[in-house]
């Protein structure tokens, strides 16, 4: 392997893959990227064996060949080459030689054998996604997710794919997202997927300013291929709780509220919460809402009063306030609407004015006040 | 428990048989014993005990008993002649203190004794001589209510004997803890020690605080800790000594068992345990406890001297002891009424003291705010200032009656009760620490948890801080050490926090105060888990379902053996709540044999199980939140389980590490 490029060329394909570098591995392969040069076409690619990154530059290419590198050790030297060309090479010891200006590397690299193979798709569905809307969904979807790594389906977002609809939801028991896109082009089988956080997370970054996404599915993998980068990905089996059931259907005491206004008050009541259950109470009646915070323990006291638009009968409920926040984050509208039951129910949140075609609502379930 | 006068009887063979044998008279001071014994059982309201040449030449006690007569004093003198003990079932339900009616004839084969003594119901009194076992009397003699035993010449028929008795000063030294036994136990009564004619104390009839001010000086009185407690049928109750009344050498501490004084290694080691690291390696606190027992569930017949206790339930005795000793100190601590030394400062002088200024009512101290104080940079200077006005000079020096006794007898007294692991003890603290709650923390297993870290980089993480989060750019002075301790740095150098084990002392004290008075919020679940049980758990779970909910969990039966959780604590981390649930269950079984109350036991599973973990990363934000919230807990040095929580790192201890003067 012998290849020539612009330290520019070669940084921007490492930055998009080099996310998919596990931090720890127990296997030292795993730390490593894959060079692998054929004519002028040089690919890199890093993998946790879940999530699998490709990229592909143009260089100037002179002899064929593969060579998996470390990431952080190539990372580090070519960030610090700007402006310079880079010439590298490897030689039958599995180094990696590099020379840069007045300088001349060489980094200990691993054969190229030894790394794993890319996952093969058994496409069994295509579907289609402009770059907007597959932001739309991850940003708001990935935050609501569970840590819980022994309920593995919730640790994932779902996404059900209908005839012209997709859903995607999000929940870790507390609070759950879910956003249903009808302007959507589909005509193959249902299908349910849930995707790794960490492949959304990986696809985000690496989508482009504008264009569409084209999402491959398999059995159990899916390949999504952007404008400069293929995204490999295991899905994550197990079965997703039946969320719709806990979706209250006639709430009809409707708080309509400020966004950015509610997000404020809320900052600043939480203050006063207790660090450990952050814990904020709603006082909801007529044309105000006061939020209220207390530290039994340390003494402290947050009290915000908000005009507010509300049609039911006067309800006190508590919130975890960094839940509630999250969730207040992601409502685009200047305002928004929240339809409060009762204490033992979760309350639905949602923006004044959904985007055409769009139903996005988000689910918080109180704390019980003994 | 006193019984009338002149119901001296012989005992049967088979009881004296089952007295264990043994010399009685040890020394001088068993003398004493016997004597003040038989003062006790008279019903003595004054008691004075006066001694020449430590005992030697001259022991004399002079009560203001009951007295005997003429045939009570043959009996008196004839071995296991004795008022106390009518049969073998009596030997059960020894309440009394000198039962075993060997005292005064062996006292007088060995000694020369002379006795005057009056009944309350006799016009007269009487005299009785014994003089190396041959008896003059009794004559009648002119004399007050009660008697007045006069023992001269101790050992002078047994030179054997007196060949292993050690100094005058040592043997003096004897008959003043003696003494001081007695007048502790009975503080109502009024005590005179004299020794060569001179009065070396006078106490009044007073209380137990008052007595421990007569014989330590009214300064100890601020540093003193009242004692108060049961556990099933078993009562404590007594005083124990803060840091300004730690010794460095035993002799201040003082079990007594239905009053009976004994010594305990076993219960010593739980006052050491409910100390915590409060105090370390090599001290010993002052304490004066007494247990409350039925007769019939503890022993005292071990030894002759009947310095020992067999306890039916050892296990009951320890945690009677341990918890009691506990709250006395959680009370105080959290009240700021009194210093306690520092925990794990092995400098010796006092700038190590701290003291928690009372607080006003709806206001705490934030928690880094009172690691400051706690290990603040003070100067001895100013903490001696501070604690000067509560602290008698006499006190902080020297014991008042230490000016009469060499300082290295003092070892000797109570050389029996050394408890042999603390022979063993590591130098380290933490160390010392865990094994000495080992007994109690039985098949608790800390570190049992898996080790997610496997490779042990040595990384100090700090994290960002979260959503929603105060500021805090003014406390960036804590970082988390792999992922198991939170180091923070103070004033006087270096805080360690374990962060499980912190965590678990502030959930312990939550859940308590949630069952006793605030209920704990449930943050609610969108989908209710259903959880299979054991029948076993899912009957305990019946029990303690109540419990539960008053903490925040809603759970409820749904049929057979299937329960649904609906809420759990807020602000709990929960990763998978049946897990959660399943693992207290199994917990509060083991708990449950160890604890007093059954909130207790609840309180200690779940605080242990739901606790943050060894291993789990913690962001800044929740590192300050849980050093404000182990603040605020009654007893934030010690978990549950007995387990350190801080440990302190003093510049000059790491100064002394890496050699810098």
């Amino acid at each position: 392997m012998r290849f020539s490029t612009s330290q520019s060329n070669f940084i921007e394909a490492f930055n998009r893959i080099a996310p998919a570098v596990p931090s720890k591995s127990t296997l030292p392969i795993l730390s490593n990227i894959l060079l692998q040069l054929e004519g002028n076409r040089l690919r890199m690619v890093a993998t946790d064996l879940e999530v699998s990154v490709l990229t592909e530059i143009e260089v100037h290419g002179q002899e064929d060949g593969a060579l998996s590198v470390p990431a952080k050790k190539i990372g580090d030297i070519s960030r610090e080459l700007e402006g310079l060309d880079l010439e590298c090479w490897m030689d039958e010891n599995n180094h990696l030689l590099m020379n840069a200006g007045a300088g001349s590397y060489k980094v200990p690299g691993i054969s190229a054998l030894e790394f794993p193979n890319l996952p093969e798709i058994e496409e069994s569905a295509k579907v289609t996604l402009s770059t907007d809307k597959m932001d739309g969904f991850i940003r708001r979807l990935t935050f609501a997710v569970s840590k819980d790594e022994l309920r593995p389906a919730l640790t994932g977002v779902f996404f059900q794919l209908r005839p012209n609809e997709i859903r995607g939801v999000a929940t870790d028991g507390h609070r759950l997202v879910r956003i249903v896109d009808q302007s959507f082009q589909y005509d193959g089988d249902p299908r349910e997927l849930i995707f790794p956080v960490k492949a959304l997370e990986m696809v985000r970054r690496n989508l482009p300013e504008e264009g569409d996404v084209e999402i491959n599915i398999g059995a159990n993998q899916v390949m999504i291929k952007l404008e400069d980068a293929t995204l490999f990905s295991r899905l994550i089996e197990g079965k997703y709780p039946h969320y719709e059931s806990v979706i209250p259907q006639n709430i009809e005491d409707r708080l309509i509220v400020g966004t950015e206004d509610l997000i404020r008050a809320v900052k600043r009541a939480a203050i006063f919460s207790n660090p450990i259950s952050r814990q904020v109470i709603f006082k909801v009646e007529a044309e105000k809402l006061e939020i209220t915070a207390e530290d039994i323990e340390l003494g402290g006291q947050g009290k915000e009063v908000i005009v507010a638009s509300y049609n039911g009968s006067p309800k006190e409920i508590g919130y975890n306030a960094n839940y509630i926040l999250e969730i207040l984050k992601q409502i685009e509208t200047d305002e928004l609407r929240m339809d409060v039951g009762g204490t033992t129910q979760a309350a639905i949140i949602k923006p004044t004015e959904p985007a055409e075609g769009e139903d996005f609502l988000m689910l918080i379930m109180p704390v019980r006040l003994n | 428990m006193l019984t009338p006068p002149g119901k001296i009887k012989i005992l049967s063979e088979g009881i004296a048989n089952r007295i264990a044998a043994g010399e009685v008279v040890e020394r001088p001071a068993s003398v004493v014993k016997e004597l003040i014994e038989n003062a006790l059982d008279a019903g003595a309201t004054e008691i004075l005990v006066a001694v020449k040449k430590a005992g030697f030449d001259e022991i004399l006690v002079t009560d203001n008993g009951w007295g005997m007569d003429d045939e009570d004093l043959l009996l008196a003198f004839r071995r296991h002649a004795t008022s106390k003990l009518d049969s073998a079932e009596d030997l059960l339900r020894i309440t009394h203190l000198g039962f075993r009616g060997e005292a005064l004839p062996s006292v007088a084969s060995v000694s020369r004794v002379e006795v005057l003594t009056k009944r309350d119901d006799r016009p007269t009194g009487f005299r009785f001589k014994v003089d190396g076992g041959k008896a003059t009397g009794p004559e009648p003699a002119a004399t007050d209510r009660g008697s007045s035993i006069r023992v001269r010449s101790l050992f002078y028929n047994v030179p054997a004997r007196r060949k292993f008795l050690r100094t005058p000063a040592t043997e003096y030294n004897h008959i003043v803890n003696v003494f001081r036994k007695y007048a502790l136990s009975y503080p109502e009564i009024k005590w005179t020690l004299k020794r060569e004619d001179d009065t070396v104390w006078d106490f009044s009839s007073s209380d137990l605080r008052g007595r421990i001010g007569q014989m330590y000086g009214e300064g100890a009185l601020s540093h003193i800790h009242t004692v108060e407690g049961r556990t099933g049928d078993m009562f404590i109750e007594g005083v124990v000594g803060g840091g300004e009344l730690f010794r460095k050498s035993r002799g201040d501490q003082f079990f007594f068992i239905n009053k009976r004084p004994f010594i305990s290694s076993s219960l010593h080691h739980a006052v050491i345990n409910g100390f915590g690291p409060l105090i370390h390696y090599g001290q010993f606190p002052l304490y004066v406890l007494f247990l409350r027992l039925d007769p019939e569930d503890f022993d005292v017949n071990v030894h002759p001297s009947k310095h020992e206790v067999r306890f039916r339930d050892e296990r009951q005795a320890y945690r009677t002891v341990l918890h009691g000793i506990r709250d006395a100190l959680g009370n105080t601590i959290r009240s700021g009424e009194s210093p306690v030394n520092m925990p794990l400062d092995k400098t010796t002088d006092r700038s190590s003291h701290f003291k928690l200024t009372p607080q006003p009512h709806g206001r705490k101290i934030d928690g880094r705010e009172e690691l400051d104080l706690l290990f603040g940079n003070r100067s001895s200077s100013q903490s001696r200032e501070s604690f000067g006005s509560q602290t008698t000079p006499v006190i902080s020096k020297d014991y008042p009656y230490q000016q009469n006794v060499p300082k290295d007898t003092h070892s000797h007294s109570n050389q029996s009760a050394e408890h042999p692991s603390t022979e063993d003890h590591h130098d380290s603290s933490a160390q010392s620490q865990s094994d000495l709650a080992a007994p109690l923390a039985g098949k608790y297993d800390p570190h049992g948890e898996t080790d997610r870290l496997m490779n042990s980089e040595a990384t100090v993480h700090e994290s960002t801080s979260d959503v929603g989060s105060v500021d805090s750019s003014q406390r960036i002075n804590v970082w988390q050490l792999h992922r198991t301790y939170i180091l923070s740095q103070v004033k006087s150098g270096l805080v360690v926090i374990d962060q499980h084990v912190a965590h678990e002392r502030i959930l312990y004290e939550k859940a308590i105060d949630a069952m006793k008075e605030r209920p704990w919020n449930g943050q609610q679940l969108l989908f209710p888990v259903e959880v299979e049980l054991t029948p076993d758990d899912s009957a305990m779970l019946e029990e303690i379902a109540e419990g539960l909910g008053r903490m925040g969990f809603d759970v409820e039966h749904l049929k057979g053996l299937t329960w649904q959780i609906r809420s759990f604590p807020a602000g709990i981390k929960v990763k998978n709540e049946s897990k959660l649930l399943k693992d207290i269950l199994r917990d509060y079984r083991n708990e449950h044999e160890l604890r007093l109350a059954p909130e207790e036991a609840l309180a200690a599973s779940f605080a242990c199980k739901a606790a943050i973990k060894k291993g789990d990363p913690l962001n800044l934000e929740e590192m300050n939140a849980l050093i404000d919230d182990l603040f605020l807990t009654r007893y934030p040095f010690v978990c549950p389980h007995g387990r350190p929580v801080v440990i302190n790192l003093s510049m000059k201890e790491l100064n002394k590490l890496f050699l810098r003067e």
